[in-house]
């Protein structure tokens, strides 16, 4: 027994000696690939072998499904499932963003001249997992079905604009174009039943499959130019309509759409379970815990080469970590704080290279330097000279698709009853401000002088991150990488709080003798929601440089609870916010809609007649179908939004990828949901 | 000694009043905003959805009317259909699972289950074990290194105990894996050819007679079960010593030597069940704690019981979950409390009879 | 008056126990509390010899020492003319069959969870002298002999009132028939109604059953009722020691004297007369004792001598043992 005790005190000194040197240990040194290979080309070995080539292990740290239903899924969790299981009728060629492929088509659509009406050929002999046998009228089914669910927490606005017009976001405005049925299914299933049906009608004939022809024709209510974007995308997916019917879906009648519209996914029955075309079935669906997908035998290409794809929901870092080491999870989950950790056991990497838009070549890791930023952290092997055998894949500095932008609210709500917490007195005296503060031009500019985004990018992102100079993306209409932009120039901000007039006098802050903005100072509140360290570190770096530029102008962080955070920005409280958004489809329409006439532009309290203006360009860029044409027509609005400093962009950030050196065929296409696995492969 | 237990019975429907009542009290400290907010993806595009949600889901009821509601449930008037409360074993819908919280219950409590009683003997039996040998050999060496354990158990996070554990055995031996199970044994155990007797998989295994399955599932959960005990260990180690120092004290047991009894029978027969009591208490508390989910400890070695479920339920904001977590652990308390009580009294004739 | 061709059952000569004291990391050994620093004594059989003493002064741990529950640190106890120092094991084993002991709390004497059957028929099962059948009939015999009604064998000692309790471990005491029961401040704890029975009942055995007794109590109305000698200790030290008439009528050591002077007598006008000494000051710490006379540091008539060297425990008198410079 004493035994027994000696062991397990020297297992815990043990233990802790293990600790100190753990850290490094690394799996074998191999000899890795050829560090001169293209682009692209990810066929040359890597000379790792995983120990099972046909099974792909992710360590997620979330394997939170929402929902599996196509038509409901708005978030990448689910869509990385879909995509998988689903398939579209056109989908992203490689990891191009903006070059489509037919997949469920059986070649690209024609499109009549006006370009409202798009002819789908649909693929013939594709199944579905359960055997049924996909027909055009699965494809018209899918997509009536989804715009006939409708919800504003579903991404079906994205398809409702181009059916049913510009700003027809939700289904329920074809019953009441007031609104006032969104998301509220029973007072929905009130209304008029003529009303009704003839909404489902509608949108019945916009969608027209014949099954004898092999096709699907989609009429839309005017040009849309990001219409194959959108629906490249999960909420496009086809589903078996068959089984859909079985399984307590809409029955395609136009008598009962009404039933199932608003679902939230804790109602819907196809939430939980999954049949589509795609590569992989679902085999496994424990939410929260593992989900596993398996090769499809029957699919209309060649089956993929991985035979089980799992997901492992594994929340704890280090966790993941000792998977990835051990060599039991191919793909995990890396947190930005622990990258380092990653990144000392990398061996070969590709850096993204912004000016072609692609990825450099692979190359061994001779060096590391810990200290340094982004990809300088490595350095490649010179020729002859061996790598140091890291274990790990690197895939490094490619911009992502989601931004911050600083937004003021041109119009702060406040009044006797309700007085705004945030802006102090509410009145131009040096210890608040007043509503319409930043409805003035000057201000706003002035705030995108003082803002330093060489700290944000490089101490907030570690260099991993690029400046945005305009709310389009590289490799989308509109995006000029030379635009006018706000750069970090305090005396430029000094100068435009000096050309403010807030006291409405005509007089400039700046000569004005009763005093303006620049002698009496102000105080407002940046809120920021808890935890969103990147929101709280902008709000800082904004207060520190007003306050560099004269010690009167005061701006206060403050950190409220998600909730509370909501609703204050809900009810146009907010002086000051970051907005952040991640794009559903890439093209400019759906950056500027939510900033300007949508979503943030409504949280700003912009003027009707600023609205006006962006409703005018955004409508004529959306409904125009030429590329080159529309770069032009968003380049107005990139001037209007510059000019009128409605936002200032701040960053986008860029990719920072870890795989095992073993796992091939992976595709970097930042609009999918997660990864695509049908090409993946274990050496 | 009937009565007792039937006294104890009695009061545990007013126990669990009491629980609802807390727990739903818990629930109007959010808002109706605040908790449709909690449903709403980003933030709705339109104001008026958070109105929408806020009178599906009968926020805006007073207040007895919501708690009916969310006891006894209420029929859907759209459908038709009858909704149970909790009553009925509807603790609401989980958004971070994306599934009914009593569903995820079902799933994850059997392993939690079966976690605990694979963790419950060495836990206690060596923890008791060591502090009986630190009490008798009180001041000695023994004592000493057994007190300089229980001070390195119990200031070692568990945090860093389990991922100390999981570099050394894991990434670096190999030996042992985080999770429930091999992937291909996980096959197994999902297909139709596997029989799910009892819901706890170890004792499905042998049931099916799969032993190799069994040890896979043992070798799953040693570290968990390694982590549990250790920690616990020293807390075991600490109140059997005190409890056995104070007990060898003890007249009775000086009278037990004074008769000529050999030392072995004094500790083992007068002392050792007399220090047990206390220790009956805390094991009664540990095992309440494992059935009620080890956050840290599951989340580690990613052992998917009630413990990583409710973790990740709160730090996902997950208000119903949480409370519906928070109802179970109730539940568990009291019928834990109920079984220590009875189990009191087995072993304490002072209890069993006053 | 003793008689000297009285048999001695029991002899102790210099018994010393210290205890240690450790401190620090490495539990080195930084002095020792003394608690019986040299007594000698002898007990006669079918006598009740009285240990009396003030709470702390080692009278406990004499009692114990003597029943070799602690290891002596010097000294020699003949107990029938063996000395128990020197057995070991399965010899001292079987002397503890003929001397047993009874305690002061009758609430943590009893093991809680062991019915009263039990507890009786323990001793009984541990030597070897009765089984089954045999035992039961011996236990209800037992319970009988101390006044408890048999038909509570089978109950457990939390339903007894705490004269019972001690009734229950007297009956446990007497199991073994020994010759030699060290009484550890047996009614001390009670309440003075039942203190009167207790003792009676013990007195009642005695003679039954020519029991010797170790009174020990700090209580010297109760010891003067029981005892045919007594001892008087401080700080581990015996200090006199006398027949009981010759003690309580001419006490000749001044602590002796202290504490006789503190005892109420029920005569109110014997009580006015009398002188009381008051002690002045604290009982000095036992883990290190004053030099030369254990009291000299209370003692009204101490002297210089009374530092210097300890007084030698001497007969002044027939029977009467006393340890002070200062008598002569």
């Amino acid at each position: 027994m004493r035994k027994m005790f000696t062991l397990l005190s020297l297992l815990v000194v043990a233990s802790m000696a293990l600790a100190a040197c753990g850290g490094t240990s690394t799996q074998a040194p191999a000899t890795g690939g050829d560090a001169t290979q293209a682009p692209g080309d990810t066929s040359a070995p890597s000379g790792f072998h995983a120990a099972d080539t046909t099974t792909l292990v992710v360590a997620e740290s979330e394997v939170g499904i929402d929902t599996l239903d196509p038509a409901l899924a708005y978030d990448t969790a689910s869509g990385e499932i879909i995509q998988n299981v689903y398939e579209t009728l056109v989908f992203y060629d490689g990891d191009a963003t903006d070059k489509f492929v037919p997949q469920l088509a059986s070649e690209m659509p024609t499109v009549s001249a006006d370009g409202t009406t798009y002819t789908f050929k649909i693929r013939s002999g594709v199944k579905f997992h359960n055997g049924d046998v996909m027909t055009p009228s699965d494809v018209a089914y899918s997509f009536q079905r989804g715009l006939l669910q409708g919800g504003t927490s579903s991404p079906q606005w994205l398809l409702t604009e181009p059916f049913y017009g510009v700003g027809v976001d939700d289904v329920s405005l074809l019953v009441d174009p007031e609104g006032n049925l969104y998301d509220d299914r029973e007072a929905l299933s009130a209304a008029d039943p003529a009303t009704l049906v003839a909404a489902c009608e509608q949108t019945k004939a916009a969608i027209v499959a014949d099954d004898a022809a092999g096709t699907v024709t989609m009429t839309l209510k005017q040009a849309w130019g990001p219409f194959l974007p959108t629906i490249a995308q999960t909420w496009g997916s086809v589903m078996d309509q068959k089984w859909v019917v079985e399984n307590g879906g809409w029955d395609g009648s136009c008598d009962t759409w009404q039933n199932f519209y608003g679902m939230a996914s804790a109602d819907d029955p196809l939430s939980g379970i999954a049949n589509g075309t795609g590569a992989f079935t679902l085999d496994k669906f424990a939410n929260g815990e593992e989900i596993d997908l398996v090769r499809f035998a029957d699919y209309w290409r060649e089956p993929s080469k991985l035979e089980r794809v799992i997901f492992k929901q594994v929340p704890e870092w280090g966790t993941r970590f000792a998977m990835m080491q051990a060599g039991d999870a191919d793909l995990a989950t890396v947190p930005s704080a622990n990258r380092s950790q990653m990144d000392a056991l990398v061996g070969i990497y590709q850096v993204f290279d912004t000016a072609s838009n692609t990825y450099g070549p692979e190359q061994e890791v001779c060096g590391y330097d810990e200290t340094a930023l982004g990809a300088a952290k490595f350095t490649p092997c010179a020729a002859g000279e061996t790598g140091n055998g890291g274990q790990f894949r690197l895939r490094i500095g490619r911009p992502v698709i989601s931004m911050d932008v600083l937004l003021s609210n041109w119009n702060i709500a406040t009044s006797e009853e309700s007085p705004n917490p945030y802006i102090g007195s509410g009145k131009l005296d040096g210890n608040g401000i007043p509503a319409d503060f930043f409805s003035d031009v000057h201000i706003r500019k002035a705030f995108g002088y003082c803002f330093d985004f060489d700290t944000l990018l490089n101490d907030v992102f570690s260099g991993e991150a690029v400046q945005s100079f305009q709310l389009p993306l590289a490799g989308m209409p509109g995006y000029f990488p030379d635009t006018p932009h706000y750069t970090f120039d305090l005396a430029q901000c000094e100068a435009e709080f000096k050309l403010a007039d807030l006291d409405k006098d005509g007089i400039a802050a700046g000569d004005d003798p009763e005093g303006d903005v620049w002698t009496t100072g102000f105080r407002v509140q940046m809120a920021y929601n808890q935890g969103n360290s990147t929101r709280q570190t902008i709000a800082e770096i904004l207060a520190g440089n007003l306050a560099s530029v004269n010690e009167l102008f005061l701006v206060e962080t403050l950190g409220l609870p998600w909730p509370a955070y909501l609703r204050s920005q809900r009810a146009k409280q907010l002086p000051l916010m970051t907005g952040g958004w991640q794009e559903d489809i890439h093209d400019p329409h759906n950056w500027y809609q939510p900033y300007t006439t949508g979503t943030y532009g409504g949280r700003q309290s912009l003027p009707d007649d600023v609205k006006a203006q962006f409703r005018d360009i955004l409508e004529r860029g959306v409904s125009e179908t030429d590329p080159a044409k529309r770069a032009e027509i968003y380049k107005e609005a990139n001037t209007l939004y510059y000019d009128l400093a409605v936002g200032i962009p701040l960053e986008v950030t860029t990719s920072h990828g870890f795989s095992q050196r073993w796992l091939q065929g992976v595709v970097l296409n930042p609009i999918l949901s997660g990864n695509y696995y049908y090409p993946m492969y274990k050496e | 000694m009937t009565t007792y237990i039937i006294r104890r019975l009695l009061l545990v429907p007013v126990l669990l009043f009491g629980v609802t009542v807390l727990i739903f009290a818990m629930l109007q400290f959010l808002s109706p905003v605040e908790r449709t907010a909690l449903y709403v993806r980003d933030f709705p595009k339109n104001d008026k959805a958070i109105e929408g949600l806020i009178k599906r889901y009968g926020f805006d009821q007073p207040i007895y009317v919501q708690y009916w509601t969310w006891l006894v449930g209420k029929v859907d008037k759209t459908s038709g259909v009858r909704e149970g409360g909790i009553l009925f074993g509807n603790f609401g819908y989980s958004r971070s699972a994306s599934q009914p919280v009593a569903e995820l219950i079902a799933r994850r409590f059997p392993n939690t289950l079966d976690l605990t009683i694979w963790t419950v003997a060495p836990m206690i039996l060596i923890g008791i074990w060591m502090g009986v040998q630190a009490a008798v050999h009180h001041n000695g060496f023994i004592d000493q290194a057994a007190r300089v354990f229980s001070i390195v158990g119990t200031s070692f996070p568990t945090f860093v105990f389990g991922l100390l554990m999981l570099l050394i055995f894991y990434a670096n031996l190999h030996w042992f894996s985080p999770g429930r199970l091999s992937d291909a044994y996980n096959q197994v155990v999902d297909s139709s050819s596997f029989t799910h007797y009892t819901s706890l998989l170890t004792f499905d295994a042998l049931l099916n007679g799969r032993f190799d399955i069994f040890l896979d599932a043992l070798r799953h959960m040693f570290l968990p079960i390694l982590t549990l005990s250790y920690i616990s260990w020293a807390t075991f180690l600490r109140v059997t010593r005190g409890s056995m120092l104070e007990t060898l004290r003890m007249e009775y047991v000086t009278t037990a030597r004074a008769m000529g009894l050999p030392e072995r029978d004094v500790i083992f027969k007068h002392a050792q069940p007399n220090a047990m009591l206390p220790v009956l208490t805390l094991a009664g508390f540990s095992i309440v704690g494992l059935l009620g989910g080890v956050l840290i400890t599951e989340t580690v070695f990613n052992y998917p019981g009630i413990g990583s479920a409710a973790a990740r339920a709160a730090t996902s904001l997950d208000v119903v979950a949480m409370l519906g977590f928070a109802l179970f652990n109730g539940l568990i308390l009291i019928v834990a409390n109920l079984v220590v009580d009875v189990l009191y009294a087995f072993v304490d004739p002072r209890v069993r009879l006053s | 008056m003793t008689t000297s061709n009285e048999e001695t059952i029991l002899q102790v000569e210099d018994l010393k126990m210290h205890f240690p004291i450790y401190r620090g990391v490495f539990q080195r050994q930084v002095g020792a509390v003394h608690a019986v620093d040299g007594i000698s004594f002898d007990v006669r059989r079918g006598e009740t010899l009285g240990l009396v003493g003030e709470s702390g002064c080692g009278k406990s741990t004499t009692g114990r020492t003597i029943l070799q529950l602690y290891k002596p640190t010097a000294g020699q106890v003949h107990f029938n003319g063996v000395d128990l120092v020197s057995l070991k094991g399965e010899e001292l084993r079987m002397m503890r069959r003929k001397m047993q002991m009874i305690f002061q709390d009758p609430y943590a004497s009893l093991n809680p969870r062991m019915t009263v059957a039990d507890t009786v028929g323990e001793p009984l099962m541990v030597h070897n002298v009765a089984t089954g059948k045999e035992i039961q009939e011996r236990v209800q015999q037992l319970l009988e002999l101390v006044g408890l009604n048999p038909a509570f064998a089978s109950r457990y000692p939390h339903e007894f009132s705490g004269g019972q309790r001690q009734r229950i471990g007297v009956a446990r005491a007497l199991a073994l028939q020994p010759s030699f029961i060290v009484c550890d401040e047996p009614i001390s704890a009670l309440d003075v109604s039942i203190q009167a029975q207790v003792v009676n009942l013990l007195e009642e055995l005695q003679e039954q059953f020519n029991l010797t007794y170790l009174f020990i109590a700090h209580d010297l109305s109760m010891v003067r009722h029981i005892s045919k000698r007594v001892a008087v200790m401080y700080l581990g030290v015996i200090m006199e020691l006398a027949d009981r008439d010759d003690l309580y009528l001419h006490p000749l050591h001044p602590y002796t004297q202290a504490l006789l002077s503190a005892v109420p007598i029920p005569d109110p006008v014997a009580d006015a007369r009398r002188t009381r000494t008051i002690l002045e000051g604290d009982v000095p710490s036992p883990v290190n004792p004053p030099s030369g006379c254990r009291f000299r540091t209370r003692c009204p008539i101490a002297e210089k001598i009374c530092a210097e060297s300890r007084p030698d425990f001497r007969e002044v008198s027939s029977g009467h043992f006393v340890a002070c410079h200062m008598v002569k």
